[in-house]
């Protein structure tokens, strides 16, 4: 046959026994001596799996902690305390009420998720339409927790939204003054407004302030401040004074600029109340 | 999972056809431990019913020359020099045998399959056709080239 020397040639070839043994060696290591049920790599899908769901414990908890974590806060005072924390995305995550007309302006209102400025909106139409916003009310807008560039384009934007509504004071806080306020039971703005008014009369307490609006307590700083008498004209001329940013952006930068309560902020030219704290 | 002892009796039975073929495609005798792992934890883990020995014998070839391909699309291995590395593990060092089995692995590889499992697995086209997935007209075509080429290497009246 043609093909005789071939097949010599590959009988010739043979697997040694050093291969065999070889083989036979990594079967028992890989199939842990032949135990029925260590086909399948438990091991390695076991660390696949942790890995897998590592990856997704920590992008949800990314997700959850980017989106629903606030960043910052805005409270808003008139006579309902009002605070909103909001996320990196400005929208409001969390809402919190601080006293009864607060709980009654927010228990018809749903402003989570929403853009910060069309919260406020929102909000200060229903405080317009409940008439806790009179004519020549005080808005008490403060703004913590941000960096000082987004506290002053927030606090730019909130007066845009809420200068239709009534007069409005500007300020910002750091996060620590914001937890003390917390801790008294108060939003940020009315806080820095007891604050104030204790600084100018350490005789006032707590209590004193409970049954106030904002705009009563800041004619009270105006008042132990010796301003009342400019009061009503700033008041008057707030809204065609010198623009929107100003009061907010003397407030973010300078707390001290302006001692006049709500409507009495003439002193400086601004428009509303600037009034700021370090971080 | 098959036993430990249907494992040996499989490698004593096809472990020499498992190195020829691997020593047709890889020419390097040192991958043939990778490929012998290979093919028999596949062995181990499959859950296949063989319906006669024969059955069991073209699992075994088709899955060597499977692994083989795999290992040879890597860049380094199939760049690899051969045939010396295989004639050391040769039991007898036969002139006449080195100088067939360097004819058949000189071949492009398409024939080489062809040659062993028709010469020396003694396969029928068909059989062949069937382990290589290949229709039955291009394993002729393949055994007749592969014929041609082994005539011209190794002398006229040989093949």
């Amino acid at each position: 046959m043609s093909d005789r020397r071939l097949k010599e040639a590959f009988d010739n070839v043979h697997a040694d026994d050093e291969l065999k043994r070889h083989t036979r060696e990594f079967l028992a290591r890989r199939t842990q001596g032949y135990k029925r049920g260590t086909i399948f790599p438990y091991r390695q899908m076991a660390a696949v799996m942790a890995c897998f769901l590592l990856t997704l414990a920590l992008a949800g908890f990314g997700g959850y902690y980017l989106y629903f974590i606030p960043v910052s806060s805005i409270s808003v005072d008139v006579n309902p305390s009002i605070e909103l924390g909001i996320n990196r995305f400005d929208r409001v995550v969390t809402v919190d009420t601080f006293n009864d007309d607060g709980y009654d302006v927010m228990s018809s209102l749903n402003v989570r998720f929403m853009d910060y400025r069309d919260a406020m909106d929102v909000i200060l139409n229903q405080e317009s339409e409940e008439a806790y916003l009179a004519e020549d009310a005080c808005i008490a807008i403060t703004v913590s927790g941000a960096a000082e560039g987004k506290q002053r384009e927030m606090l730019a934007h909130l007066h845009t939204c809420a200068s239709s509504y009534g007069n409005v004071h500007c300020s910002s806080g750091s996060h620590g003054e914001a937890l003390e306020a917390h801790e008294a039971g108060m939003t940020l703005g009315r806080y820095q407004a007891f604050m104030k008014l204790q600084a100018l009369d350490p005789s006032v307490t707590q209590e004193d302030i409970e049954g106030l609006t904002i705009s009563q307590i800041w004619d009270k700083i105006a008042e132990l401040s010796g301003n009342t008498e400019n009061g009503q004209q700033d008041r008057d001329n707030i809204q065609d004074d010198t623009g929107v940013g100003n009061g907010c952006e003397a407030g973010a930068q300078d707390g001290d600029a302006a001692q006049g309560g709500c409507g009495q902020n003439g002193h400086h030219g601004g428009n509303g109340h600037g009034h700021g704290h370090g971080h | 999972m098959r036993s430990e002892q249907e494992v040996n009796r499989a490698l004593e039975q096809y472990a020499d056809t498992i190195q020829r073929l691997c020593m047709i495609h890889l020419k390097n005798y040192h991958d043939t431990e990778d490929i012998f792992q290979t093919v028999f934890l596949k062995y181990v883990l499959s859950s296949v019913v063989f319906e006669n020995a024969e059955h069991e014998k073209a699992w075994f070839i088709r899955v060597t020359i499977n692994a083989c391909k795999d290992l040879l699309k890597s860049f380094f291995h199939s760049h690899t020099v051969p045939l010396e590395e295989w004639t050391g593990q040769m039991e007898d060092q036969v002139p006449e045998h080195n100088e067939v089995l360097a004819a058949v692995l000189s071949l492009p590889v398409k024939y080489r399959n062809v040659v062993y499992l028709h010469y020396y697995e003694e396969y029928s086209a068909a059989e062949i056709g069937r382990i290589l997935g290949k229709n039955v007209n291009t394993v002729y075509t393949l055994l007749t080239r592969s014929k041609r080429l082994l005539r011209e290497k190794l002398g006229g009246e040989r093949f």
